[in-house]
């Protein structure tokens, strides 16, 4: 079994993200689950998703002892907690947020052995484990000093046994650095990554880089992933998309895009977001009530008790007209299009509310989606 | 909790009752219905001060029928394959403990099962082999062990009492303080604004115990909530035994009392067992047929204590991390989606 892993936040401009990762998921016909993390502040609801199984964990960015806002806690500190709590055992591709899959990754990994991406611009230097003296202060927290570190970073594909190990020392050694550096020289937006190294390190880990990874900015490579951190630019060398100021869904220009994975990168994310515009995306979605569902009205809201569940589901009225034209025959497509002539709201505000309350139902128990696709 | 995963078998089970009838039955190793069957059993009540038995309730047919069985109509009950029923008293009675007044008669009680947390690798490979270094180097600062308050057989083995003070005990609570929020999550406990850590490391050799006892009463307001022990070790072991015994509660409306059934953990090699204070535990005797020093069981058992009066500038483990209150992020425990 292979997991597909990501921590992302129930933040709503990180949705589009999850959701890009998601559809490239299903798209290279990714063996295994896909799991998104989430970490949540209280009295947040979970995000939605139609493949990917959310998994609610602490919040710990803030960093709940130091009050340090810093985004490197999010995947060691839901990694170690969905790993205490779900006994689960296989390979798991670990993802940053910024990441498609390109193709399906089918290697598992054994206990001990770890494929990672390279990490060419580790900060090293004549400190301890070869790091940037600045991060001299990992002495006194470190026993072993003379430890050889590997260069690598997200993506890894790792045995759970392993992750479940190094996460714990992997989320306080990231702590420490953030208090401890003084100097930044890019040590502490990237503590995340040197503490993965030294908690890797310190279990003995051994890594063997591998082609897991490649950036928009490669031209060649046939890696199983794509990171978008980095800006699209063009053959001439200006920049014609960034993540950091996308509107999802926007459209795109993939031919103006150098050719290499920047270009494919945007013709993934041109073929959603067209998918989601002409709707056919959830015209290949069919929901349909789980059986022993009964229904009860209060006023004007809806309450659903499924069987197995000790709480009550309750819907407003907009989540229950949807819930009513959920009947197994309508497929998410016809459900937006019938309530597009009942009510005055922009299509893509239907499509999202639709695709939010069935993703919040199926969650629920109440209800199942059939992929005709 | 526990990652200790194990398949449980089938019991076949024959209860003989009052009149030589008998009825048979099966019931997984690991059943409730099994651990509460031998628990009555134990604790039925005599004929001469039973005001009422108590009753039992079994599945029949796979559990589409049940039979309802006084206790005190019980004789006996064979299984196959064996069940290992350990409810042997400890030489001296459990400390630390509200004992109930002798009964005249006992009231249907309710079992408890204390939940434990078991997180093995909890340290690095070099974090415990420096661990067991620094036991072995600091042998002559070990003391025999004492009980506040207790008759000195309750208890045999040797401690540095002021470990909480040392490095090593920085590096170990400031990794329990990462696992803290899912400990406590995981043992039920709301989580608390701590006052202190405090670490005790112990050595456990030939013929050494410590009886069924409580780490608090629960008395006082800044006491040890949870506590934590990690067991470590030199390879090869060179001891045996040693478990760590769990045992269940039977709550009768008038307070917690010790059952006679537990839970059995292993004192493996760096490992962190995690309970509530409160739970009823004992160190089994040990067995070390060397009876060196370096072939003894060690532990640092690390007791969280809560606070009454929260502070956000005390500072834990190797002083980054302030949890003399506890931060919103982590107030609200969430489930799965």
């Amino acid at each position: 079994m292979i997991f597909t892993v990501f921590a992302a936040p129930a933040d709503p401009s990180l949705q589009w993200r999850a959701q890009l990762l998601e559809y490239s998921w299903q798209r290279a016909h990714q063996p295994g689950e896909l799991v998104r993390l989430t970490p949540t502040p209280p009295g947040s609801s979970a995000p939605a998703h139609s493949k990917a199984v959310v998994k609610q964990t602490l919040a710990w960015n803030p960093h709940p002892y130091t009050n340090d806002e810093y985004a490197g806690y999010d995947t060691p500190s839901a990694v170690m907690e969905w790993l205490f709590r779900d006994r689960v055992e296989g390979s798991v591709l670990l993802l940053g947020l910024n990441s498609v899959l390109h193709s399906a990754v089918t290697e598992e990994v054994s206990p001990g052995k770890v494929l990672a991406a390279a990490w060419p611009d580790m900060p090293t230097g004549e400190g301890p484990f070869g790091l940037a003296m600045n991060l001299k202060f990992l002495k006194c927290y470190c026993v072993n000093r003379e430890l050889a570190l590997a260069p690598v970073q997200l993506p890894i594909l790792i045995h759970t046994s392993d992750l479940r190990k190094i996460a714990p020392r992997w989320a306080e050694l990231t702590a420490i650095i953030r208090s401890e550096g003084r100097d930044t020289h890019g040590a502490l937006g990237c503590a995340d990554r040197i503490a993965y190294a030294l908690a890797a390190a310190e279990y003995r880990l051994l890594h063997a880089h591998s082609d897991l990874r490649n950036g928009t900015d490669d031209e060649t490579g046939s890696a199983p992933v794509t990171d978008y951190s980095r800006a699209v630019e063009s053959a001439r060398g200006e920049i014609v998309w960034d993540e950091q100021v996308y509107e999802p869904w926007s459209a795109v220009y993939p031919e103006k895009a150098k050719p290499g994975r920047g270009r494919d990168f945007l013709a993934l994310l041109n073929e959603y977001a067209t998918r989601r515009q002409s709707g056919a995306d959830l015209a290949a979605k069919r929901p349909l009530r789980r059986s022993g569902v009964r229904e009860s009205r209060v006023l004007e809201d809806m309450h659903l008790e499924v069987p197995g569940y000790t709480e009550f589901v309750t819907l407003n009225s907009s989540a229950a007209s949807i819930w009513e034209l959920c009947d197994g025959r309508r497929t998410l497509a016809q459900i937006v299009a019938e309530l597009g002539q009942l009510f005055d709201a922009p299509r893509e505000t239907l499509q999202t509310a639709v695709e939010s309350t069935a993703a919040e139902l199926v969650a629920a128990g109440a209800l199942e989606v059939e992929d005709l696709s | 909790m526990s990652n200790q995963g194990t398949s449980a078998r089938t019991i076949d089970l024959r209860i003989r009752t009052v009149g030589g009838h008998e009825h048979e039955t099966q019931l997984a190793e690991d059943s409730t219905e099994l651990r509460e069957l031998f628990t009555a059993f134990v604790n039925r009540p005599s004929s001469a001060t039973a005001a009422r038995p108590g009753l039992v309730q079994l599945p029949l047919d796979g559990g589409a029928a049940a039979c309802t069985i006084a206790v005190d109509q019980i004789v006996s009950i064979a299984t196959s394959p064996p069940v290992l029923v350990q409810l042997d008293q400890p030489s001296v009675p459990p400390e630390n403990v509200a004992a109930p007044a002798p009964q005249t008669h006992r009231e249907p009680a309710t079992l408890h099962h204390p939940e434990v947390v078991v997180i093995d690798d909890f340290l690095g490979v070099d974090e415990h082999a420096d661990l067991v270094a620094y036991a072995l180097r600091e042998r002559e600062r070990f003391e025999p062990g004492t009980v506040e308050g207790r008759p000195h057989h309750a208890r045999r083995n040797s401690v540095i009492m002021s470990f909480t003070s040392s490095a090593h005990s920085a590096l170990l609570v400031n990794r329990l303080l990462i696992w803290y929020p899912l400990i406590a999550q995981a043992l039920e406990q709301e989580l608390f604004p701590l006052k202190m850590v405090e670490s005790q490391l112990t050595a456990s050799n030939d013929g050494d115990f410590y009886n069924s006892h409580m780490d608090t009463d629960g008395a006082k307001p800044d006491d040890r909530v949870i506590a934590c022990v990690y067991y470590f070790y030199r390879d090869p072991k060179g001891f045996s035994g040693g478990d760590l015994r769990m045992y269940d509660m039977l709550d009768s409306g008038h307070g917690l009392r010790r059952a006679n059934t537990f839970q059995t953990i292993e004192p493996a090699n760096n490992r962190l067992v995690a309970f509530t204070a409160k739970t009823f535990h004992e160190l089994r005797p040990i067995r070390c047929p060397s009876k060196e020093f370096e072939d003894s069981r060690f532990a640092i058992t690390n007791w969280i204590h809560r606070t009454s009066t929260p502070d956000t500038a005390s500072t834990f483990g190797w002083g980054h991390f302030h949890c003399g209150t506890v931060a919103q992020g982590l107030t609200s425990m969430r489930t799965d989606s």
